[in-house]
């Protein structure tokens, strides 16, 4: 088919800008956290550090030597996973972050799923039935997400649903403590029980993993259906939709082929800047909801200002958003012809 | 005489906006026969897109009110119908050619899909038990027919890869393909340079004669509509002032708007001499004058004009609404 | 397109605040937040029913009733009062916030869109570098780093928020440019400097304002946030996110004491930006239509 050389060439075009927006966040933390900080030997010590610690942190870290010399350390030892030890667990940062990556990646995508499997459908009916019952009742709905602060949905979740109702009985961690959970195969605790054929241990990872992912979802639930609803409202007025029905078609072929397809692109591109808020909203909710994730490391890790993992952390989201958005940037290109020009 | 294909009767449509009562159209009769292309002529704000979107139900209703009137095809009253039934006479009864060929394809399919879907619609209601592969080899051939070079791999492209002249090209091969009794083009060459205005106007005749469609062929040119029309009907502020066939509007124009707006297009004869302009300016729609809505800009003006409002009298083969006849 | 130009601008904002109830409700709260934190500054621990750090075991647990609006957290101190003193706190930290983030924004933004160029480059580069990071994590980041204080805390979120500023000012730069006024001052011979000093700051700041006011909510969410962690003002201070993470292990037994800080929260926020929309419709000459 005609379109695939020019979408070769984009990727490549993207990849290669990636790499060098990953270089240079790479760069910008090292200017905030080696050079603008004062005192970065004391910050990367803790705390509760020893005189001997700090100068001990200082030579290894070559804070002596010149800047070009020091950044040049600095990309080695990232590169060979070198990112420090956390002085309050006495672990290094690296396979911390590497041990909770799975179960971060597993809610966020948890949450990802709610964003888009209800914010589309929420977006595209408040547009079509505007003004009316169901748009009214999404906008104040998103108003109230907007403005939440992480932490309260997520205890009132836990609260009522736990405590209250027992509709969960349990909400700490990713599955019940009675229950192995399944053999590793992509991390996922839902998927990999499913893929063994454990049907409790996905019951109850299921269980586990749908209070925190709605509170995580909140925020960007209301974004979502609310872009998606201006997307179409303005999809619906164009040109191209009054082709479409002068020609005859149904209303519903109309909105739903012609109109919504149009209205998809801006959300598209909107999905990794979700995924943003997502990561920095795990940070909390998964504290609350003991998640065994980098969200939880990372608040534990601000609660005792470990710096080494809040910096790893910091690292790690980076390059994820950094991803994402080439996830994204890729996923319009197929959608949008004109994009790949 | 034949049964008209589309009689519009005292159609009075007006918007309500913030700045007031803005009267699209105001009783505006026409008939188009079996056949027939007319050609629907008047300055920018006259109402000629009104009447193309009341034809084919596309009018914004809420902000639109149809007042009165009446729009009968094939023996129903469209206006009367719900947008059930309305959508079953686009595309195979009525069929529409916008201006802007950009916007009004879908940038995200191919043209070919598009034209296909168009030919589905039709194929769907006639149940001819069309097939995609037959409905994608007609699409092609109706990419031919309408002069678009390697029409195969045309079909495969998206909108934005095409010329301006090449995508209004497409538009009236959709327009036409589901075999419409009336196709509606409003203002259809006004975006393209003069070569490809005249290569247009040229494939329109000639298709629709295959097809024996009628036309409602919407311009502010005069003399793009003299190139194309059976029939031209004249508008001003959102009435019909003057209707006929063509040759008689041309050379027997009765009605002082028409004559003054065919003298304002310089011709040979006035090289060295200042450009022709009306008086005056064409008033808002919002503030139609009272009687005859040119009076203040005629150079005829009597002072019953003023008052009475003249409606289309039958004068020497063509009508006009002058009260001078 | 200066900040209330004519009194025209001044009628529409209160229409429009008149007509959509929602907006008059986000104003009201946006006043009533800082009339309170003043009051809060002015008049101290007088100005609430009970001294917000006494402690009283007896009375501790208490749920929300007349006497006490919000119930008694564990301490047995009255949560109404410690939520009224802890206004000023995030007031002051979330003003810090958007105000010089604001102004440094606004001025390396319009530099960048007026100058173009190589320096525009350059200078979007290094906003789209600290945009791509995830905002919350940053400022979590930088704050640990500087250590606990609400000093610490303003400056930790002026690293994350100025982008965005310099981003908007750029654009309304790049607009001006080819502002008809602008070429004139050239033309009379006006320096750079003095053209960009006079007409196309001074022009960037009312969209600018109309953001800030819209983002005071989200400044007071990501100081909630960071205070939650504990990076922000320290005990014995009351402070709302704060307030919320203590109360947490008794929520099961006495909710009041860290859900009631989040509505606040939440309350706070909801009405900068149903404020900030309001004005937003009124400056957006789309929307005027």
């Amino acid at each position: 088919m005609i379109p695939f050389p020019g979408l070769v060439k984009f990727v490549v075009k993207r990849i290669l800008f990636t790499v060098g927006l990953l270089l240079g966040v790479v760069a910008i933390a090292f200017l905030l956290f080696r050079v603008v900080i004062p005192d970065p030997a004391r910050v990367w010590a803790g705390p509760r550090a020893s005189q001997q610690t700090i100068e001990a942190l200082t030579i290894r870290f070559h804070l002596n030597a010149p800047l070009y010399m020091q950044f040049y350390y600095y990309l080695i030892e990232l590169i060979h996973g070198d990112w420090g030890v956390s002085p309050i667990s006495g672990q290094p940062v690296f396979q911390s972050l590497i041990q909770y990556f799975p179960a971060t990646a597993e809610l966020t995508a948890a949450a990802l799923i709610l964003t888009i499997a209800l914010g589309i459908p929420l977006g595209v009916v408040a547009a079509t039935h505007r003004n009316k019952a169901v748009d009214h009742v999404s906008r104040v709905t998103s108003l109230i997400g907007l403005a939440s602060p992480p932490f309260l949905l997520a205890l009132i979740l836990q609260f009522v649903f736990v405590f209250y109702l027992r509709i969960f009985p349990d909400s700490s961690g990713r599955i019940s403590v009675f229950i192995t959970p399944p053999p590793q195969v992509t991390g996922f605790y839902t998927i990999d029980s499913l893929i063994a054929g454990d049907w409790p241990a996905f019951v109850s990872s299921l269980q586990h993993i749908v209070l925190p992912a709605v509170a995580l979802a909140f925020l960007t639930l209301g974004l979502m259906s609310r872009l998606v609803r201006a997307s179409m409202l303005e999809a619906l007025v164009s040109d191209y939709v009054r082709t479409a029905k002068a020609k005859g078609l149904m209303r519903r072929i109309v909105v739903y082929k012609h109109a919504l397809r149009n209205a998809l692109t801006q959300p598209v591109t909107a999905i990794a800047v979700y995924v943003a808020y997502l990561l920095g909203g795990s940070v909390v909710v998964e504290n609350i909801f003991s998640w065994p994730g980098i969200g939880r490391y990372a608040a534990q890790a601000a609660l005792n200002f470990d710096f080494p993992a809040i910096l790893g952390t910091t690292i790690i989201f980076a390059v994820c958003v950094i991803v994402m958005n080439l996830v994204a940037d890729i996923l319009l290109c197929v959608i949008d012809p004109r994009i790949r020009l | 005489m034949p049964e008209p294909v589309l009689q519009v009767n005292d159609l009075t449509v007006a918007f309500e906006t913030f700045e007031g009562k803005y009267s699209a159209l105001n009783g505006v009769d026409l008939e188009i026969g079996p056949s027939q292309i007319m050609g629907l002529v008047g300055e920018s704000g006259c109402g000629k897109s009104s009447l193309a979107l009341a034809a084919i139900g596309l009018l914004p209703v809420p902000p639109a009110k149809i007042l009165h009137g009446a729009i009968m095809f094939k023996g129903e009253n469209l206006l009367e119908l719900t947008e059930k039934d309305v959508e079953k006479v686009r595309g195979t009864g009525i069929s529409m050619v916008f201006q802007e060929p950009l916007t009004s394809l879908n940038p995200l399919f191919t043209i070919g899909s598009q034209i296909t879907e168009a030919i589905e619609v039709r194929a769907g209601r006639e149940n001819s038990g069309e097939t995609k592969t037959s409905a994608q080899a007609e699409g092609i051939t109706w990419l031919k027919k309408v002069g678009l070079p390697d029409p195969e791999r045309a079909f495969h492209r998206y909108p934005h890869e095409l010329s301006g002249g090449m995508r209004q090209r497409v538009m009236i091969a959709m327009a036409l393909s589901s075999s419409p009794t009336l196709m509606i083009a409003d203002e259809p060459t006004s975006a393209l340079d003069v070569t490809t205005q005249a290569q247009i106007l040229k494939l329109t005749r000639k298709l629709v004669e295959e097809v024996k469609a009628s036309v409602l062929f919407i311009s502010h040119d005069l003399a793009v509509v003299a190139q194309i029309a059976d029939r031209v009907a004249v508008m001003y502020t959102g009435m019909i002032v003057e209707e006929g066939p063509a040759i008689e509007i041309f050379t027997n124009t009765l009605h002082p708007y028409t004559q003054a707006l065919l003298a304002s297009y310089p011709g040979k004869e006035s090289i060295n001499e200042p450009l022709k302009v009306i008086p005056g300016q064409v008033p808002s729609l919002t503030r139609i004058p009272q009687g005859c809505p040119f009076h203040p800009r005629c150079s005829y003006a009597k002072e019953e004009c003023r008052t009475e409002r003249p409606r289309l009298k039958e004068v020497s083969g063509h009508r006009v609404a002058c009260l001078l006849y | 397109m200066t900040l209330f130009q004519d009194r025209k601008d001044i009628v529409l904002t209160l229409r429009i605040l008149k007509r959509d109830p929602l907006a008059a409700v986000g104003a009201m709260i946006a006043v009533a937040f800082c009339a309170v934190a003043a009051a809060v500054v002015l008049f101290g621990n007088r100005l609430v029913p009970y001294d917000p750090t006494a402690i009283n075991l007896a009375l501790a647990f208490q749920p929300p009733s007349i006497q006490h609006l919000f119930g008694t957290d564990n301490l047995g101190r009255d949560v109404f009062s410690r939520a009224i003193i802890a206004a000023p706190v995030d007031a002051e930290i979330a003003f810090m916030i958007i105000g010089v983030s604001s102004l440094f924004g606004l001025v390396f933004g319009s530099v960048s869109g007026f100058l173009g160029g190589y320096v525009d480059d350059v200078f979007m580069r290094i906003t789209d570098l600290f945009l791509a990071f995830p905002s919350l994590v940053l400022a979590i980041a930088v704050a640990v780093a500087l250590g606990p204080g609400v000093t610490n805390v303003i400056y930790a979120n002026i690293v994350v928020w100025w982008p965005v500023y310099a981003r908007l000012s750029r654009a309304g730069a790049l607009s001006l440019n080819q502002a008809q006024y602008v070429d004139a001052a050239r033309l009379t011979g006006l320096s750079r400097f003095a053209i960009l000093l006079k007409h196309i700051i001074p022009n960037n700041v009312s969209p600018i304002l109309v953001y800030g006011t819209l983002d005071l909510g989200n400044a007071i969410l990501y100081a909630s946030v960071l205070s939650y962690l504990g990076l922000g003002a320290q005990p014995p201070q009351p402070e709302w996110g704060r307030m919320v993470f203590d109360g947490q292990i008794y929520l099961t037994g006495a909710w009041w004491i860290s859900i009631l800080p989040g509505v606040i929260i939440l309350i706070i926020a909801l009405g900068f930006n149903l404020l900030g929309d309001a004005l937003r419709d009124v400056f957006d000459p789309r929307y005027r239509k």
